[in-house]
């Protein structure tokens, strides 16, 4: 997963938008060919919703107590 | 348009959930490229990081990266603005979604978080992907 490298996602940007979104279309096809991510797999959107709210919150928290 | 998506969209688009509407969402963003500027911040970043398998995070992070999106810092958002949206009810952590929705001047927020729906003297549109969709002039299915 090279791509993901800050440097790198700045060359993207150089990239023509053509390209770049060819490329973003085979993102969307590798997404789909893996299938649903166990997280989400059988999950209504709202139950996304609600697991992603709980994950907010404790971040939230975290940040709280990270403060000096 | 300048856009927030919520976290909730990129895990439920990233985690193939082709039967549900953000995966539609993100099909929209590489069809008409040029007609929206997404933004987000690092809060969701790491929201979407925690709830998904590190393949298809690596994909949300390429994904953005081919569109030029540049995560928001958290020390780019004017404290007033958290306490302002806290003040204003929503949770410690969808007040800094909306925080950063302000600093970074969106004109909306995509989001499923109901939450966000219904709030009145908001400076950005709070929208489902769904409803977003119908706006652009994209059908479902």
């Amino acid at each position: 997963m090279s791509e993901t490298r800050p440097e790198l996602a700045a060359d993207l940007r150089k990239l023509p938008l053509q390209e770049r979104m060819r490329r973003a279309r085979e993102i969307l096809e590798r997404v789909k060919a893996r299938g649903p991510d166990p997280n989400v797999r059988g999950k209504t959107m709202d139950e996304i919703v609600q697991m992603v709210k709980r994950t907010r919150e404790k971040m939230a928290k975290e940040r709280l107590a990270a403060r000096p | 348009m300048r856009l927030v998506l919520d976290s909730n969209e990129y895990i439920a688009g990233f985690g193939d959930r082709p039967d549900l509407p953000p995966a539609r969402l993100l099909a929209y963003f590489v069809a008409r490229p040029e007609e929206h500027e997404i933004v987000l911040s690092h809060t969701i970043v790491e929201e979407v990081r925690r709830n998904l398998l590190p393949d298809a995070f690596g994909d949300f992070w390429a994904f953005l990266a081919l569109f030029g999106v540049i995560p928001v810092e958290e020390w780019e958002i004017p404290a007033s603005l958290l306490a302002k949206y806290r003040a204003a009810g929503l949770k410690s952590g969808d007040a800094a979604i909306a925080a950063c929705a302000e600093a970074m001047g969106a004109d909306a927020v995509v989001t499923e978080n109901r939450d966000f729906h219904g709030r009145t003297g908001l400076p950005f549109r709070p929208l489902r992907a769904e409803e977003f969709l119908k706006e652009q002039g994209e059908t479902s299915g």
